[in-house]
């Protein structure tokens, strides 16, 4: 046997991480072998603790230590704009350029009937219940440029011009700072396509 | 214009380190020596694919753990192209590594014209497409997204009809699909038929002056669709577990004196409409680019009788301002183009000037 049974669970655990292939998942586990037992334990509780505490916000879906998110339970965000995206981890982005005020609402995914998802596995009837109790007067669609993000963004609005909300849909183009001729051909098209009067 | 060509563990080249006329230069040489394999190394940079063989790692020399290849250009620049065994294949725009293998496409524009184009005559439906899809790629990076995206739609839409056959499928769920396919399938078939039209009007002249009596050689682009629209097809393509409509469902009729190449035409024939139809591709590229592109052309000589040869020749010299050919007899370049072209020698993965 090539490893120890313990082991070489430990490494089939690590593999099933995103992004980890066998060689990081051995990397990985013979780290958590050497390191002390208290910080082995801290990894391990923390992991767990995160399971336990964290839900979805019941009005944005995003992930939350409560009931209702901070995004959502600060008063000062404009509740008249939701921007609406794919995975939890845009709004970490969005909220990091720190110029957007108003809420959002997180998918959990984007339409791919070839991974078997349609907008029922999408938490798009958390969206609609929302737009009967807040003031929502824009949806900014913030999905990634991709065709399953663009006919998500496509679906979201045939969906909602019934109900007469101004509903927009972000630009895609050039990374600023970006050159040029290393950019790919996509982005340079996108670029071009979506550019502004100045 | 490639000044200068370094492969390493190439096919059957272990290492290669070898300059390249700014003309025209022959690769000379008996069977099995490399002479496709060369020509093979510079189609790789400049279209990230490999004339034969549906896999990169078919490059690798036997027994090498991978390979590299890389051209340089007249002003300096680089291309490079690298591939380890089991891993994804990466190329290098000046050293530095592009984000996607298609982002090298139309760094070296590049026409090659070798056996395997006889399917574009000769094959399926589907190698005319590819042919046109290839070459509008190259040309038009906007095409390469409308074809992109059209083909992530096409199978997002197929597995959706697939679904729909056990059960009942939201219709606003078709209709972002449908929509992309129309939009992108509506561009690409604009961007198809205008080349088309331009295609055909050259390549009838480059035909007349190859063919050695008076033959009319014509493109069409061809279309089965009724002009129904997705929406209207759909409980149709339910039944099918597929879309039946759209630009993958069409063909390129290629045509001598109006009867269709593929049926009527003989062998030489279609040869002949082949390569016309392949230096008006080059034709294409000199209209866009202002300059002729690269031109490979792969055993194409041999087989055609020395009238025909002579006229490819002469055409070729007239028209490519550098090109690679290969035959196992230098002499058969004619002397159009042996007067004025390097000859070079392969023999066993080695390359020597005659
Ligand atoms: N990955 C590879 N590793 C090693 N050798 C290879 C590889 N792929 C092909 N070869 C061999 O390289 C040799 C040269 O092939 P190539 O097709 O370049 O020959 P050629 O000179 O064009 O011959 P011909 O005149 O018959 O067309 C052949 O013997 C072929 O089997
Ligand atoms: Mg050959
Ligand atoms: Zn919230």
């Amino acid at each position: 046997m090539l490893f120890a049974k313990p082991l070489a669970e430990l490494i089939a655990e690590l593999e099933k991480l995103p992004g980890v292939g066998p060689k990081s998942a051995q990397r990985l586990a013979y780290h958590l072998l050497r390191v002390p037992d208290h910080e082995a334990s801290a990894l391990a509780t923390a992991i767990m603790a995160a399971k336990e505490k964290l839900r979805f916000c019941h009005r944005c879906q995003n992930i939350s230590e409560f009931e209702e998110c901070e995004i959502c339970r600060d008063v000062r965000r404009d509740k008249t704009v939701m921007c609406v995206v794919a995975e939890p981890r845009d709004i970490v982005a969005l909220e990091r350029i720190n110029d957007y005020r108003g809420r959002y609402h997180v998918l959990h995914g984007l339409m791919s009937p070839v991974d078997g998802i349609g907008p029922e596995q999408l938490r798009i009837k958390e969206l609609i219940g929302r737009l009967h109790d807040e003031p929502v007067e824009e949806i900014i669609v913030a999905t990634n440029p991709t065709i399953e993000g663009d006919t998500t963004a496509l679906y979201l609005a045939k969906l909602l011009k019934p109900i007469g909300i101004k509903i927009t849909r972000i630009a895609h183009g050039m990374p600023s700072g970006g050159e040029l001729d290393y950019a790919d051909s996509a982005t340079l098209l996108s670029a071009i396509e979506y550019r502004r009067e100045m | 214009m490639v000044t200068h060509l370094t492969l390493l563990n190439f096919r059957n080249f272990e290492h290669l380190d070898q300059p390249i006329s700014a003309g025209f230069t022959i690769l000379a040489g008996e069977n099995a020596q490399g002479k496709t394999s060369f020509l093979e190394a510079l189609y790789w940079l400049s279209t990230a694919r490999l004339l034969r063989g549906q896999r990169d790692s078919e490059a690798v020399r036997h027994g090498a753990a991978g390979c590299t290849a890389q051209a340089t250009l007249e002003a300096g620049t680089t291309v490079a192209g690298a591939l380890e065994v089991g891993a994804r294949k990466k190329f290098f725009l000046n050293g530095a590594s592009l984000p996607r293998a298609a982002d090298i496409m139309g760094r070296i524009p590049t026409v090659c014209i070798s056996m395997f184009d006889l399917s574009i005559v000769q094959g399926d439906p589907s190698d005319r497409r590819l042919f046109l899809d290839l070459e509008l790629s190259a040309l038009y990076p906007a095409y390469l997204r409308h074809f992109a995206a059209y083909k992530r739609a096409l199978e997002q839409r197929n597995a959706l009809l697939k679904m729909a056959q056990d059960r009942s499928v939201d219709p606003y769920a078709f209709e972002g699909w449908e929509e992309q396919l129309e939009l992108h399938g509506a561009e690409m078939r604009r961007f198809r038929q205008e080349y088309l039209t331009a295609l055909s009007t050259l390549a009838a002249n480059v035909h007349a002056e190859m063919a050695s009596r008076e033959e009319v050689l014509s493109l069409r682009y061809f279309t089965k669709d009724s002009g129904a629209s997705l929406a209207q097809t759909r409980h149709l393509d339910i039944a099918r577990g597929s879309t039946q409509i759209g630009p993958h469902r069409d063909d390129v009729e290629v045509l001598i004196d109006g009867s269709e190449a593929r049926l009527f035409g003989s062998q030489g024939q279609q040869r002949t409409a082949v390569i016309s139809l392949k230096l008006a591709t080059m034709e294409a590229w000199k209209d866009l680019l202002g300059v002729a592109p690269l031109l490979l052309l792969d055993d194409m000589l041999s087989d055609l009788d020395p009238v025909r040869r002579a006229k490819l020749c002469a055409v070729v010299s007239s028209r490519a301002s550098q090109a690679v050919l290969t035959c196992t007899e230098a002499t058969a370049a004619g002397s159009d183009i042996l007067d004025i072209a390097q000859v070079l020698t392969v023999q066993n993965g080695t390359v020597r000037r005659a």
